[in-house]
């Protein structure tokens, strides 16, 4: 999964940027208006965690901007102001979720997930890919009802293949989620990752789960 | 009871005066006209009494009274009848009307040529009037007019008597017409100013109207009388002032509460989830090193800007207590901007000042030292890289005038206005970690509270200037 955080607290949006990273997301961040807004039309993020007051412009412009452009991407607006008008008022103009200041980390995190399930129509946190299950809020995946010991990234490549079965994930698709816009990746550092994650899914007895279109990208074939 | 309202006293004052004004002329007007028809009934009266004196003449062969009853049928029996009756002085009745029978009409007794009015019984039982006239009986032309026949001519009474009831009906129908008309016109002067006055107070029935929907979240709305009376135009305008006044504390009072709870949601926020995050992941002591910078950071900012709301609150309620003394002006500016000396070196900013070295103020020091600070703070904190900060000093006689002058890069006219309320940031983002918007706040209380004048002054939108007036002096 990947995140931009356009928050102008330099404090919150480390310690945000720090506490998603530990989970395995892709973070891009900044504390400007403009320069949020340049990153939200360039990249694709699967939310955006949007503060309204910001320098140069603020949360609501970015938000119609985006909406303008016709770009989907999921906004959560994370704002000091309480008040239900501006609840209102962020919704309306199109952001999908709003929280209040002060927040828990955890229920930002869950709002998150839901986001992108609703984003994948999935109701249910647990992906059933028949002998491999797939906890979204623990963010574990277990086989046989045998947990697998997961890095964050090999995780976050099983979650984004199931939730895109049967379909196939380029590979500028499967880096642009495991990676943030400026950390420099090569297609040998996912390749890795994908070969230790099919490593243990070997281990698990599910060897053909993950495959290869070569040329292409990875997928999970559907049932 | 009623209740006390300017519609019913003005209108209860108004009919009371008009309505005592309308009575007096209606009784004057009552006596008149019974007065004048008084005065017809009696004048009547007298010319019957002289037609029958014209009859009564002194012939040589004694006094003869030519009465032809045929022709005065008034005196003759009859429910109508007058009466008269004729006396010979010395000598009793010399003749009655028929209609007397027998019974006299009452003698007046007077002595002399005249007449005389009485209200008397009639015989019938009516009540009459009566004219009395003494005189001396006409002797013609033809007859003998000798000095001695004038002296040996005897007075006459002649008394002459009808009903006045007519008239006493005529007066009582005149009192009732004059009571009925005064009871209308009364009823009509009240109904007029009834609506005079309430014709009068109509824009004060819209002002209350206008007052009753008035809220604590409409109050842009103003008092708007389409054609406002002059006594009310004051009023009026007065009022429309206090509503702007009282929409703009109240906007700002909404905006300082919001904008305390946004000032410390944000600090919160941080505090949290630093916290949060390195409780979720400990042994990522890089990650937990740089959050206790962080809480630190956060929590300083917090305390600052609490600390600034006390003073802010101690201010506004008087609970400072001033220590005036004196002090050297120059040394206390110096001790202020080597605080700043640090910022004011990292922005390469070149401060100048002409404040003389012997001269004295008397002020409470740590107030008047605040103000300075956050003055000097300010001016450092937004004047544009390797531009210039001066500090000068004008006076008069009792009083020093200190100017702070900085170039500015994006302060407008209208921020002058809005600069000195509580939490008033330029930005919007309000994101500075620096400066909590509380510092000019606290600069315009505390020279309230030294009794200080403050200024600020924006010339070609790039120098800004603030000003410290009325500084007492040694």
């Amino acid at each position: 999964m990947k995140l931009l955080i356009i928050e102008d607290s330099v404090r919150l949006r480390q310690s945000l940027k720090a506490g998603f990273k530990h989970l395995g997301y892709a973070i891009d961040d900044t504390g400007d208006g403009k320069e949020g807004l340049s990153f939200a039309m360039i990249n694709d993020y699967d939310v955006i965690i949007l503060d309204l007051m910001l320098p140069s412009m603020d949360g609501l412009s970015i938000l119609e901007q985006l909406r303008d452009h016709r770009k989907n991407t999921n906004v959560l607006i994370l704002s000091a102001k309480d008040q239900v008008e501006d609840r209102i008022k962020g919704l309306n103009l199109g952001a999908d979720d709003y929280m209040v200041k002060p927040f828990s980390f955890d229920e930002l995190h869950a709002r998150l997930l839901t986001l992108v399930r609703r984003m994948h129509d999935i109701k249910s946190p647990y992906i059933d890919l028949g002998q491999l299950a797939i906890d979204t809020t623990m963010r574990q995946a277990s086989a046989n009802n045998q947990l697998l010991d997961l890095t964050p990234k090999e995780y976050l490549i099983l979650e984004h293949l199931a939730l895109n079965q049967g379909r196939v994930i380029t590979y500028e698709s499967m880096e642009n989620q495991l990676y943030s816009s400026i950390e420099a990746v090569t297609r040998n550092t996912l390749e890795a990752h994908v070969s230790a994650l099919r490593k243990k899914l070997k281990l698990a007895q599910l060897p053909d789960l993950l495959k290869t279109k070569r040329g292409f990208g990875y997928y999970i074939a559907k049932p | 009871m009623m209740p006390y309202s300017i519609e019913n006293q003005l209108g209860k004052r108004i009919i009371i005066a008009t309505g005592l004004v309308f009575l007096i002329f209606a009784i004057v007007a009552d006596f008149a006209i019974i007065r004048w028809l008084e005065k017809e009934y009696d004048a009547n009266l007298h010319a019957k009494a002289k037609t029958l004196v014209t009859l009564t003449k002194d012939l040589e062969d004694g006094v003869d009274f030519d009465f032809a009853e045929e022709f005065m049928t008034e005196y003759n029996v009859s429910d109508s009848a007058e009466y008269f009756e004729l006396w010979t002085h010395g000598e009793g009745v010399f003749e009655r009307s028929d209609s007397l029978l027998d019974n006299d009409l009452p003698n007046l007794g007077l002595e002399q040529e005249g007449y005389a009015f009485q209200d008397v019984p009639l015989i019938d039982g009516r009540q009459g009037r009566m004219i009395q006239i003494i005189f001396l009986p006409q002797i013609p032309e033809d007859e003998d007019r000798t000095p001695e026949k004038l002296a040996s001519q005897k007075l006459m009474t002649l008394a002459v008597a009808r009903e006045r009831e007519s008239l006493n009906s005529l007066i009582t129908r005149t009192h009732l017409i004059l009571v009925i008309s005064s009871a209308l016109i009364l009823l009509i002067i009240y109904s007029l100013v009834k609506i005079t006055v309430r014709r009068a107070l109509q824009p004060l029935h819209t002002i209350k109207e206008q007052l009753k929907v008035l809220h604590a979240d409409n109050l842009s709305s103003r008092i708007n009388i389409d054609i406002p009376p002059d006594e009310l135009k004051d009023v009026i305008i007065q009022f429309n002032e206090l509503l702007s006044r009282l929409e703009l504390s109240f906007t700002r009072e909404q905006r300082f509460s919001s904008d305390v709870a946004h000032e410390l949601r944000t600090p919160i926020a941080e505090l949290r989830s630093m916290a949060e995050v390195a409780l979720k992941w400990p042994n990522d002591i890089k990650l937990s090193t740089k959050f206790y910078t962080g809480v630190l950071e956060s929590s300083i900012q917090m305390q600052k800007m609490v600390n600034n709301l006390l003073a802010l609150a101690r201010c506004e309620k008087g609970l400072i207590e001033l220590e005036p003394r004196e002090i050297s002006l120059k040394s206390l500016i110096e001790t202020c901007l080597h605080h700043y000396h640090h910022e004011a070196t990292l922005k390469q900013l070149k401060i100048s000042s002409n404040i003389p070295v012997n001269l004295k103020i008397i002020t409470s020091v740590t107030e008047f030292e605040q103000i300075i600070n956050n003055l000097i703070s300010n001016a450092i904190n937004y004047s544009p890289e390797s531009t210039g900060i001066e500090l000068s000093l004008s006076c008069n006689s009792h009083f020093a005038t200190l100017t702070i002058t900085n170039t500015t890069d994006d302060l407008t006219t209208d921020d002058l206005a809005v600069m000195f309320d509580r939490l008033w940031r330029k930005s919007k983002a309000r994101s500075s970690s620096i400066n909590s918007g509380l510092g000019l706040s606290l600069v315009k209380a505390y020279t309230e509270l030294l009794k200080l004048d403050i200024k600020t002054e924006l010339t070609d939108h790039t120098i800004f200037k603030i000003s410290i007036g009325k500084i007492p002096i040694v």
